[in-house]
């Protein structure tokens, strides 16, 4: 489970291959017929923030560009447009980036579209150029169309009838509001995406994929006068790593001796993290609800989400929801629990921590009772010692190896810079800062829970 | 059906200066040399252990045990604070990898410490029993006993990693201290390290990695292989496996023709099924080929494999090459862009003997249509080793 604080009904839609096209070229649509243009592709308008964390030994740019438009978006009666134009973009890019080695990756919530580049150091300049055109510009592919459709379909008829789908879907409508956007499948219907026409895609792309609204973060080798240039946009620069007068074209490794990186030990030092005040209301809602929804399935699932005041640091929360997942999934393993698992999500920017577990339906209720009462026992007898010393460890670790992949720390950093966080966080000295106190305290504000169990009522026990 | 894995074949080749080489060689004296990648932006830091060995008759199969005892106590020790922890046997060494936070670094080294150590007195026996199973169920298979066969063709003296019916029979405690005591030595392990952290650091763990100088017991003797016959498992299709050995200089070529004979036969209709594999055994390179088909398809399979180098040969393109390289060079370079990818790519370049990995992406970014179809004519011209099963 990613530690990253995720927009309620996040997406995955995958990944890319390369493909051929040369650089400052326009691609026609349908064609791999190239022509190349004198000026590169520039956005009409500088982009609404732009960060850059310097690395001069990576070996990978990595490019994020989050676009504050999602499913929720969707126009009535065309539900999965925005899922289809990510869908689109990708597949195109294959045939755009490649030439650069380049990959691209689309992740769509309700909320929001996050357009992912990764490039070689030697090969960034027109990976970013080609991205641009083909967000910006370029027409969209017939055949791109086409396959994203077809792609799309087989997802959505694959899971038709899925249970772990349906039990989602309902849970979204008890957190979000039946008529919530959030509380439709992102990926629309067979009968909707049948209605979307390439004109529908171009049209949602022109309104709501624009630099002036859009947050875009980067990491690698560059310095942030020439990606500014590329970009015209003024870039915040997050570290001082870059070195002046380092030949850009030089590959990493080669040439001078790097001065060793400053050692981060934190046995010591530590941040503290600010906790709302006793009493401070959850935001998301006040009264709790309980909903039974009666399936006949083989298996059970059941989640339980509570809403915590607006102020409460996200970090904290993560942290929360790190020491209840692994209360929840010891090893070796309970029997009867097939998954379960503690995220944090968004309502209208309120957090919430959501518990969900799949269970034998034999114990459904033992189970019910216990993620309903896991903010209370968190309140009172978190881990202690040394046990919760090793949970900080592991929270740090699984923190830091995912930051460790360049495509996850340029998401973390759009995010972070499009909520108005503070930029480069001292991640591992706010980490060690948190301390049980904080936990308890924590869990002490979490309001009444939302729960729907979801499953075979009649085999449903103590 | 099996698909191309470039991979290992990618690191084993390159030599010269770009990206992937380390920016510092370490020296301790009396060893093991270190190769340092530098990430300045990261705060996670992964060491590559490998440890080589090569292993003769009676022996085959110690050192698959070793790392698979390995594996689960390192992965144990990980759990407590995250950490990646894997130890694996690789065609050259056994590789014990760690990576985690720099803040960690002296548990990551205790890690790789209690990995690296002895076997223990206890527990082996269960291992090496679920080995035997591990073996026997790879030898039911009709792919397992095709590859057991072209490997003992291809290099006749070299042992299996995985063991043999024989050389697990009489495995034991004995040989497999005996198999440890004389590979984990400070001369004979190389050491990958990438992350932000200071070279002195580095050496303080290696230091304390726990190995000797020289083997302390006395050594035994490794044995003849006793014969170890391959079963003729029950297939209801006929099999095909062919081997095209290669020659130095042919990798890149060899890569974007496995690609594109890969995608040719992805989308290839009909009854039977085609695949081609690059395989490294016994510092040989190969070029695998395969097919199963029913009865009724047989002979059409037959003639597409017969067909295969000369109709790939004739529809192969300047355009293909160029996206097929370019597509290889990436994986490399995205499988790079973590320290433990990093790590892995040197490491096993070095493991393979042949320097560094920059000097393949660069034949990649060079290669065009007219070596790939060269290959692929002198492939059609050669004689393969062949094996068969049939119902």
């Amino acid at each position: 489970m990613s530690w990253l604080t995720l927009p309620a009904a996040l997406l995955v839609l995958g990944g890319a291959l390369p493909g051929t096209v040369a650089d400052g070229s326009r691609i026609h649509p349908g064609t791999a017929t190239l022509q190349h243009v004198q000026d590169p592709v520039r956005p009409p308008t500088p982009y609404a923030a732009s960060v850059l964390d310097t690395d001069p030994e990576a070996r990978i740019l990595a490019v994020s560009i989050l676009f504050p438009a999602g499913s929720s978006r969707d126009p009535v009666g065309r539900e999965g447009t925005a899922a289809l134009l990510a869908s689109v973009l990708r597949l195109q890019a294959r045939g755009a980036l490649g030439r650069h080695q380049a990959a691209l990756e689309t992740e769509l919530s309700e909320n929001d579209l996050l357009v992912t580049l990764l490039t070689p150091y030697d090969a960034w300049r027109e990976a970013i150029i080609t991205l641009e055109m083909l967000l910006y510009e370029a027409p969209l592919s017939q055949t791109a169309f086409a396959g994203a459709r077809s792609e799309i379909l087989e997802v959505l008829a694959f899971e038709s009838g899925a249970p772990v789908r349906a039990f989602e879907l309902e849970r979204a409508r008890l957190l979000l509001g039946p008529d919530a956007w959030g509380a439709r499948p992102i990926l629309g219907s067979p009968d909707a995406l049948a209605s979307i026409t390439l004109a529908d895609l171009e049209t949602f792309r022109a309104t709501h994929l624009r630099t002036e609204g859009a947050t875009l973060a980067a990491h690698g080798p560059v310095e942030a006068a020439e990606l500014a240039s590329l970009l015209s946009s003024d870039i915040e620069e997050l570290s001082e790593r870059s070195r002046a007068g380092r030949r850009s074209e030089a590959p990493p490794g080669s040439g001078e001796q790097l001065p060793p990186a400053p050692l981060l030990l934190h046995l010591g030092p530590h941040v503290e993290t600010e906790i709302p005040p006793p009493g401070a209301r959850p935001a998301a809602w006040e009264e709790g609800k309980r909903i039974l929804v009666d399936r006949e399935l083989t298996s059970s699932w059941i989640s339980a989400a509570f809403p915590f005041p607006r102020e409460t640091p996200d970090l904290l929360l993560q942290f929360l929801a790190h020491l209840v997942r692994e209360e929840l999934t010891p090893v070796p393993p309970e029997r009867g629990l097939f998954h379960a698992d503690a995220s944090t999500m968004e309502i209208e920017g309120a957090p919430v921590l959501v518990l969900t577990a799949s269970i034998d339906p034999q114990i459904t209720l033992a189970w019910e009772e216990r993620l309903v009462g896991v903010m209370g026992r968190m309140a009172v007898e978190p881990p202690d010692g040394a046990f919760f010393g090793l949970a900080k460890r592991r929270f740090r670790t699984q923190a830091l190896l995912e930051l460790a992949l360049p495509e996850a720390r340029v998401e973390w950093m759009a995010r972070r810079r499009a909520a108005g966080l503070p930029h480069s966080p001292d991640l591992v000295g706010e980490i060690w800062g948190l301390n049980r106190s904080a936990v308890m305290r924590t869990a002490e504000l979490a309001g009444p829970a939302h729960v729907i169990v979801y499953g075979p009522r009649a085999m449903m026990g103590p | 059906m099996f698909i191309p894995h470039p991979l290992p074949l990618l690191l084993a080749l390159a030599q010269g200066t770009g990206p992937l080489q380390p920016n510092e060689m370490l020296s301790i004296p009396g060893g093991p040399e270190v190769a340092v990648l530098r990430t300045a932006a990261s705060e996670v830091v992964s060491f590559r252990v490998s440890v080589p060995l090569r292993e003769e008759g009676a022996e085959a199969g110690a050192g698959y045990l070793l790392a698979m005892e390995a594996d689960e106590r390192m992965q144990e020790l990980a759990g407590r604070i995250g950490a990646r922890a894997e130890a694996e046997r690789t065609p050259q060494a056994i590789v014990y990898r760690v990576s985690g936070p720099v803040t960690e670094l002296d548990f990551l080294g205790w890690i790789l410490r209690e990995g690296m150590g002895p076997p223990p007195l206890n527990g082996m026996e269960a291992m090496l029993e679920r080995l035997r199973v591990e073996h026997d169920r790879r030898l039911e298979t009709p792919r397992g006993v095709l590859a057991a066969r072209l490997r003992a063709a291809l290099v006749p003296a070299a042992s299996s990693v995985f063991g043999t019916a024989g050389s697990l029979e009489r495995m034991d405690r004995t040989r497999l201290a005996d198999v440890w005591d004389r590979t984990h030595l400070r001369g004979m392990v190389r050491v990958v390290a990438a992350g932000g952290i200071p070279s002195e650091l580095i050496l303080l763990l290696v230091n304390d990695l726990g190995l000797r100088d020289a083997p302390v017991g006395a050594p035994v003797a490794a044995g003849e292989e006793t014969g170890s016959p391959l079963p003729d498992p029950e297939v209801i299709r006929h099999w095909i496996a062919e081997a095209y050995p290669l020659l130095a200089g042919d990798e890149a070529g060899a890569l974007v023709a496995a690609r594109f004979l890969g995608e040719e036969y992805d989308t290839v209709g009909g009854d039977f099924e085609v695949g081609v594999e690059i395989w490294e055994t016994g510092g040989r390179t190969v070029l695998v080929v395969t097919g199963a088909a029913y009865g009724r398809s047989q002979e059409a399979m037959e003639g597409r494999l017969e067909r295969m180098f000369e109709d790939a040969a004739a529809r192969i393109s300047e355009d293909d090459v160029e996206r097929l390289s370019d597509a290889l060079r990436t994986d490399v370079l995205m499988s790079g862009r973590t320290p433990w990818g990093l790590a892995e790519i040197v490491g096993q370049a070095w493991d393979a003997g042949r320097g560094g990995t920059d000097r393949l992406l660069t034949a990649l970014d060079g290669i065009g249509a007219i070596e790939v179809i060269g290959l692929l004519g002198a492939l059609d011209r050669a004689t393969p080793l062949r094996e068969e099963l049939h119902p």
